[in-house]
């Protein structure tokens, strides 16, 4: 863990201080993140984040895609995957390294949410249980798009490449569940059911405790850690 | 020191490493020499750590790699072909998070970094960022990352590659600075390098150890005979003379003032011969011994001969 901090300091410095992609992703995300909070807020005049998680998704799943894009074609680019895999580190301490660096940058990306929570409670009464719940379900949505972001940044050997075919699969995952509707296959309907976290979103948002869409989350996420690690691992 | 038993590497169907085995002790610098894609960088990536080989084994110092790969990591320092470096951070900062990675004691860092800073002259350049280093800086830079953590072994692939000949004298130098009490494998196709450096060289070609042995011993296997290129100021033929002289097998002549003279290999024969041309009357204006360069013995030995 000590080693994978280390890892993950250096990334987290490399971006704050040393790229002009990150601070503008973070104006853009936070600008656009303001908009929807107000428009949604002062519109529809609920205390709560319904309205406003939805729209974040696309914009969010656009940065993580762009942002994580960087995490394992940078070390390409620059030979340093040559110094982490002869230093005496795991492939999983390499791994955690960036999970860690860019879902902190991923969580610091959507913070503002924090700060919309507390004017929730300030200027009115939101039901806690699913606003707390809506918190947990967006920050697994955003730890989810961080770790498939990296799973494509360490197959792809370009970075625009690996932003382009990010985003269109966390696009396509947001919006699979429309396909549902237009498809009478049971098979198909199911299979999407299994994929689409739509449903766990808005079960989540209602206050409902769904450990099914606890345990979807904790699994997709676990699973491609795994496969991340694995890929890692065989590439030797 | 290190170990490396049977080894065999392959990319798909192509095998880049064809069970080779050797072993090198503590202290000594070996030289890994041979054409591109010979296997040179695919052998010193399994040294370290970077690929695990299909078959065969590796130890550094009595550690397998492939049991204990963290420990036995902490006894190497590696300098790829293409040093890794992140160009946007300081020299400083770059040292000491390898000096991290590595496992250096906080309290050792400070010591550490300076020590190698100094070895490698880069006072000016602390606070620099390496993206604005030249080339032969990085490299140095790169060297200081290999040693920071005072390691065992140190390992180069091709350090002097693309460098100026200044720059290659001053990392040749360097690689000789730092090679006190440490075992150093180096490779390169610049023959002359492992040479100058190398107290052993292992030929490698087509994933193939061809050779393993010191330049000397290199040289007389593949040259048996001395030869020496005489000039004279005279236009005689001084042949009849040289080849009554025992020892000498032949003398030929390109042109009347300059003689190839080839003798068995007898340490006093070139003595023997100058006398023998001055007591003849002949100005005698230069004698050098011909010797096989790397090259050639490189050559040679890659053709199978």
């Amino acid at each position: 863990m000590k080693k994978s901090w280390l890892l993950a300091k250096r990334d987290l410095n490399s971006l704050f201080l040393n790229s002009t992609i990150a601070p503008i992703i973070l104006v853009i995300i936070y600008l656009a993140s303001g908009f929807f909070f107000y428009s949604y807020f002062t519109y529809a005049r609920v205390a709560n984040l319904a309205g406003y998680i939805p729209n974040m998704i696309i914009i969010l799943a656009l940065t993580i895609s762009i942002i994580t894009a960087r995490a394992f074609i940078e070390e390409k680019r620059n030979n340093t995957l040559e110094l982490l895999f002869t230093s005496p580190l795991t492939d999983a301490q390499i791994y955690f390294g960036k999970f860690l660096a860019y879902n902190i940058f991923s969580i610091i990306m959507i913070a503002p949410v924090f700060v919309y929570t507390g004017i929730l409670f300030i200027v009115g009464k939101p039901d806690v249980l699913p606003l707390i719940f809506t918190l947990i379900a967006y920050i697994l949505l955003t730890v989810l798009f961080t770790t498939f972001s990296l799973l494509i940044s360490y197959i792809a050997s370009n970075q625009a490449v690996a932003a382009v075919v990010s985003f269109l699969v966390l696009l396509l995952l947001s919006l699979v569940d429309w396909i549902k509707n237009m498809v009478n296959l049971p098979f198909f309907k199911n299979l999407i059911s299994m994929v689409s976290y739509s449903e766990h979103l808005s079960n989540l948002s209602k206050g409902l405790l769904d450990l099914n869409a606890l345990l979807y989350f904790v699994l997709f996420i676990g699973v491609l850690i795994y496969i991340n690690i694995t890929l890692i691992e065989s590439k030797k | 020191m290190i170990e490396v038993r049977d080894v065999s590497k392959w990319y798909g169907n192509f095998q880049a490493l064809k069970d080779i085995s050797f072993s090198i002790n503590e202290g000594e610098i070996v030289g890994f020499l041979g054409p591109n894609g010979a296997g040179k960088t695919t052998a010193m990536r399994i040294i370290t750590g970077y690929f695990l080989p299909n078959t065969g084994t590796i130890s550094i110092n009595g550690i397998s790699m492939e049991e204990n790969p963290a420990e036995a990591k902490k006894l190497l320092g590696y300098l790829p072909e293409i040093p890794p470096l992140y160009p946007e951070m300081p020299v400083n900062e770059y040292l000491k998070f390898v000096a991290e990675l590595n496992g250096v004691p906080r309290s050792n860092i400070k010591q550490r970094l300076d020590f190698v800073i100094e070895k490698t002259s880069l006072q000016e350049k602390y606070y620099s960022k390496i993206k604005t280093l030249s080339k032969g800086l990085k490299q140095r830079v790169g060297i200081a990352a290999a040693v920071i953590h005072d390691p065992k072994v140190i390992v180069l692939d091709e350090p002097t590659i693309g460098l100026d000949p200044l720059q290659i004298i001053e990392i040749r130098n360097l690689i000789k600075d730092i090679a006190e009490e440490k075992t150093i494998i180096l490779s390169s196709h610049i023959l002359a390098e492992v040479e100058e450096v190398c107290s052993r060289v292992i030929i490698i070609n087509n994933g193939e150890i061809i050779a393993e042995d010191s330049t000397e011993n290199l040289r007389k296997r593949l040259q048996p005979d001395r030869l020496f290129l005489i000039k004279i100021n005279e236009e005689n033929d001084i042949s009849t003379i040289v080849e009554k002289i025992n020892g000498v097998i032949s003398c030929t002549s390109e042109n009347p003032k300059e003689y190839i003279i080839r003798t068995n290999d007898i340490p006093s024969i070139q003595a023997v011969i100058t006398k023998s041309i001055v007591e003849n009357g002949f100005s005698l204006l230069e004698v050098k011994e011909i010797e096989l360069s790397l090259e050639e013995i490189f050559a040679k030995l890659i053709k199978g001969e």
